[in-house]
């Protein structure tokens, strides 16, 4: 029988429960898919690692001791078996940010200027399953995984920073040495190395200053420490690459400027698209605009568009944070991240009017 | 129930249920919605799985119960505040149940996750100890045993909380 507890806990929680906001799962929806997609593909991509380590027998077992000196070498590359699940493509094409100098000679710029990275890691992303560059007020991360790397590196002012939300390190759940001093291309820096993971190699964690007061942060899977410095020392802090997706906006929300760009990449299976994802962050000092775009081939999420973007179609979400676009392969999103007082749906609107496809999709160079 | 649906039709259909689900799990508004967007996340990435299961809903809300308590651990160590649902009371009423309701409401803000989430999936989605238990992936024994230490002590909380309410009339 039910008590006089019973009855008031229901009640207010009952209370609690509605006294938010009033509820569109839509938008969220929306968003879960983005969010969800990324997973899928780096869940993919971890796998299919694991997938082509096992087939090619490059499992190690028991310890990682080196016994001779020359065990430290790296393993030679293997065969890719037929059938394998991971499909690689020369994702170390986003083009050159021209004019611009790189972290080497620039520290001080890296994290000021979303729309580029102030160090490129395509050496390492000439044969790569997935490649990710992120640049955000305050620091820049590029990532690269592929059958033989996966690599995350991290550009910050403060060392403070580390580990970030896009951290192996908690992707992976390692626990990690202390760290040890060491050189890293030449320098002084800490490393730590994780227990060994289910293929056999570790995580490294490698933290070194390599110009300026700029500090620089490098989580890799390899072997052995000396294959894991080898992959360090291929970033090149030279060059500034350009945050490009396969289309321009030509309008931005009013007064707003571009706070952070997400470009992802990823090899497909008929060795064509390679954009997969991005996000450009707008803000006007109070309000926020996130576009995300998706490649879609399959034109997943098409809903019906009634409204008029320019020359595109686009719809709402019935509460008036959310719009998505369907332009040939690319499905934008447009979320409105500010609650109070956020962009309209007319500057939204303009913004996606004024999307222009690049000429060829399928290479970023043009981009 | 729902069993076979896509992605989309069980995220349109439960999704404002799990956000007020969520909104008791984590006394934060927004951080309901964010918990909730996470979850759906993985659970899209995973949905082909998800959706072959009897209770495709029950198995989404284990995962917003886990990734609640997850993240409680991680706030606990890093001494994260936790606002209320609501910024507190939402309308000024003085009767006196409503003033018992916000103080109950307060108690169980009180209780660790694990037993908050077993008084909530009790008294507001009305699930009996054996869904809870397999919604918590424990014996329905822990569930008994949760339940009366989170109502005990909501009890002993209770009754100088309302005893002093009742004085201030």
């Amino acid at each position: 029988m039910p008590t006089d507890l019973d009855r008031l806990l229901t009640e207010s929680l009952q209370e609690r429960a509605n006294a938010g906001s009033s509820i569109d799962p839509a938008p969220m929806m929306r968003a879960a898919m983005t969010k969800g997609r990324r997973i899928r593909t780096r869940r993919r991509v971890a796998t299919a690692v694991l997938a082509i380590a096992v087939c090619c027998g490059i499992i190690v077992t028991g310890t990682l001791t080196p016994r001779r000196s020359d065990s430290i070498t790296p393993p030679t590359p293997t065969p890719r078996p037929t059938g394998s699940p991971l499909v690689t493509a020369d994702l170390g094409r986003l083009p050159d940010a021209v004019g611009q100098q790189g972290a080497a000679l620039r520290p001080d710029l890296v994290g000021t200027d979303p729309s580029v990275l102030h160090f490129s890691m395509d050496e390492l992303a000439t044969d790569a399953a997935a490649a990710a560059s992120i640049s955000k007020p305050g620091y820049e991360v590029a990532s690269v995984y592929g059958p033989d790397v996966s690599i995350l590196a991290t550009l910050t002012h403060t060392k403070k920073t580390f580990p970030l939300p896009y951290s192996m390190i908690r992707d992976l759940d390692a626990t990690m040495s202390a760290p040890v001093a060491g050189t890293v291309d030449g320098l002084p820096g800490t490393i730590s190395s994780s227990q060994q993971l289910e293929n056999g190699d570790r995580l490294f964690s490698v933290t070194w200053q390599p110009a300026g007061d700029l500090w620089a942060n490098v989580e890799v899977r390899a072997v052995t420490v000396e294959r894991a410095l080898d992959l360090v020392q291929k970033i090149r802090f030279d060059e500034v690459k350009r945050c490009a997706m396969p289309f321009k906006i030509g309008q931005l929300p009013p007064d707003s400027a571009l706070l952070s760009c997400e470009v992802d990449l990823q090899g497909n299976e008929d060795g064509g698209d390679i954009f997969s994802f991005g996000s450009l962050v707008f803000s006007d000092g109070r309000r926020r605009l996130e576009i995300s775009s998706m490649d879609v081939p399959d034109n997943t999420g098409d809903y019906p568009r009634n409204l008029k973007a320019g020359p595109y179609k686009a719809d709402a979400d019935p509460n008036g944070k959310a719009w998505t676009m369907l332009v040939k392969q690319v499905l934008f999103t447009a979320l409105t991240q500010t609650p109070k007082t956020p962009y309209t749906q007319k500057q939204v609107l303009d913004v996606f009017g004024s999307v222009t496809m690049a000429p060829t999709y399928n290479d970023p160079s043009t981009w | 129930m729902l069993k076979g649906v896509t992605f989309e039709e069980y995220a349109l259909a439960r999704g404002a249920a799990l956000i007020r689900f969520a909104r008791l799990l984590t006394a934060d508004e927004h951080r309901a919605e964010d918990l909730v967007q996470d979850v759906l996340a993985k659970a899209y990435a995973s949905w082909r799985r998800i959706s072959t299961l009897d209770q495709p809903d029950l198995y989404v809300r284990r995962m917003l119960v886990n990734a609640n308590t997850s993240w409680w651990r991680r706030a606990v160590n890093r001494e994260v505040a936790v606002a209320e649902v609501g910024g507190g009371r939402t309308a000024r009423d003085n009767a006196a149940e409503s003033a018992e309701r916000d103080e109950l409401w307060r108690l169980v803000l009180q209780l660790p996750p694990r037993q908050r989430a077993v008084i909530v999936l009790r008294y507001y989605e009305d699930y009996d100890d054996a869904t809870i238990a397999e919604l918590l992936h424990c014996a329905q024994g822990t569930v008994r045993t949760q339940a009366k230490r989170a109502l005990d002590k909501l009890q002993q909380l209770r009754r100088p909380a309302v005893d002093a309410a009742r004085g201030d009339r």
